[in-house]
């Protein structure tokens, strides 16, 4: 029997069957959530007769408890291929951490080493630490994700590509966790210490050292923490682009670890292609140069309007993270009904 | 058959305890029929999960009801206690009864 393409439309579920047939293996399906999604089918025709509201409580409910079924098994099932790609993940994401941690440190080391003792440098690399690894921890998924993309030995086999977008998915919630504690509790602290210190070096290099008094600098809000900036946006008696700024750096302490989520969704939706089994490493490599490219455009540009005051604030340090899930969840959706639209005989 | 061949004694939770008692008094169920038979205790979103660890522990078995084979709607998958489940049940009834009873001397 032929069904077309506008009956399938109609039907709910196809399109979550599709993904679970292109995510999970044969088995998990069938046991876990095929049966989730019958009872979504099976009550949404049982409801046809229920007014729209009584129906669409029922169909949501069904959705709901398919959810669930679906994290559970995404985070629950058990998988040789978790197991090698949380090696693979954490060889490529270490090494990616390494390069590029001290790529970034590289530059203000450089700057502010020269002639300075083993002791202060060490201190000073130690305090600089934090504030790049907020930066590349969140980038490290971007890159495990395409480069375990394409490394992918299993590709296209059923369950790899769930087996593949959990480890993406797991990867993603330990460096948005680290990633949040470092910018919460880490780097404020550490900023501000590496500010002292930084100070306290170019006195003694400029010919101050009789200055040994320790300074105290006004915190900015890169400086603050979580709370503090919320203290200071209480009591600030500034113009409204300075209240707007200490909102902005507020929301981006929990948007740049979110952007780890949403490297990571982009990177599975990526991975739903059928057409491309492995990937060159140059295509990883321009891959992740062409959204890194893109995060900072965005990040840039909403930034720019949140402290111009075009947008608000909130908006401004979560641009990057939405844009990104956002471009994640309509590649998905788009490949998802492409695939639950082709004809079953 | 996942505990059969275990060299590990089977273990019952609350839920897969339940899970079985209700099938044993209603016969072959479907996820849905057991949570509205639980009274609240067995919630869609986890049902399935309890219901698929329980297959592969051996002690359910299931089969996809025949009644409803549809290209575009998937069939229910229609559940009941495996001969092993049964003596699982037993075994741990009988256990729970000598335990309380040890308990309460």
């Amino acid at each position: 029997m032929m069904n077309t393409s506008h009956q399938r439309r109609r039907v709910p579920g196809v399109v979550l069957r599709a993904l679970v047939s292109r995510l999970f293996d044969t088995r998990t399906a069938e046991r876990f959530l095929f049966p989730a999604i019958a009872d979504l089918q099976h009550e949404s025709a049982a409801s046809a007769g229920l007014r729209a509201v009584r129906r669409r409580v029922a169909l949501w409910r069904n959705y709901l408890a398919f959810w669930k079924s679906f994290v559970t098994c995404l985070l629950t099932r058990p998988s040789a291929g978790v197991r090698a790609d949380i090696y693979r993940f954490g060889w490529s994401g270490g090494v990616f951490l390494c390069a590029t941690t001290a790529l970034l440190m590289y530059g203000p080391m450089r700057r502010i080493l020269g002639g300075v003792g083993v002791w202060d440098g060490a201190v000073v690399s130690l305090l600089l630490l934090p504030s790049v690894l907020a930066v590349t921890v969140p980038f490290s998924v971007l890159w495990v994700g395409l480069v375990g993309r394409r490394r992918h030995a299993a590709a296209g086999q059923p369950g790899s590509a769930a087996s593949l977008a959990r480890s993406v998915f797991l990867y993603a919630i330990v460096a948005a966790t680290a990633s949040f504690v470092i910018l919460v509790w880490v780097v404020p602290a550490a900023n501000q210490s590496f500010r002292e210190r930084e100070g306290r070096i170019i006195r003694e290099r400029n010919g101050f050292a009789g200055e040994t008094a320790p300074r105290t600098l006004i915190k900015g809000p890169a400086e603050m923490t979580y709370a503090e900036l919320g203290r200071a946006m209480a009591a600030s008696t500034g113009t409204q682009q300075q209240r707007a700024r200490m909102g902005y750096y507020r929301h981006l302490k929990a948007a740049i670890p979110a952007g780890a989520l949403a490297f990571g969704l982009i990177t599975i939706a990526l991975g739903g292609s059928r057409r491309n089994g492995r990937w060159s490493i140059l295509k990883a490599a321009s891959m992740f140069g062409a959204l890194a490219f893109a995060y900072y455009v965005v990040l840039f540009e909403s930034r720019g309007l949140a402290l111009a005051l075009v947008i608000p604030a909130w908006l401004g340090a979560w641009g990057p993270p939405l844009f990104f899930a956002g471009s994640a969840m309509l590649i998905g959706s788009i490949r998802l009904r492409r695939l639950a639209l082709q004809p079953t005989v | 058959m996942g505990q059969l061949h275990s060299s590990r004694p089977p273990t019952l939770s609350a839920k897969e305890q339940l899970v079985l008692e209700l099938l044993v008094a209603n016969g072959k169920s479907y996820g849905l029929q057991l949570v509205t038979a639980s009274d609240g205790r067995l919630k869609r979103g986890t049902v399935y999960v309890t219901l698929g660890r329980m297959e592969e522990k051996g002690y359910v078995e299931s089969e996809p009801d025949p009644m409803a084979a549809d290209d575009l709607v998937l069939p229910r998958r229609m559940y009941r206690p495996s001969p092993y489940g049964l003596k699982v049940l037993e075994a741990w009834e009988v256990m729970r009864r000598t335990l309380l009873w040890e308990g309460s001397r």
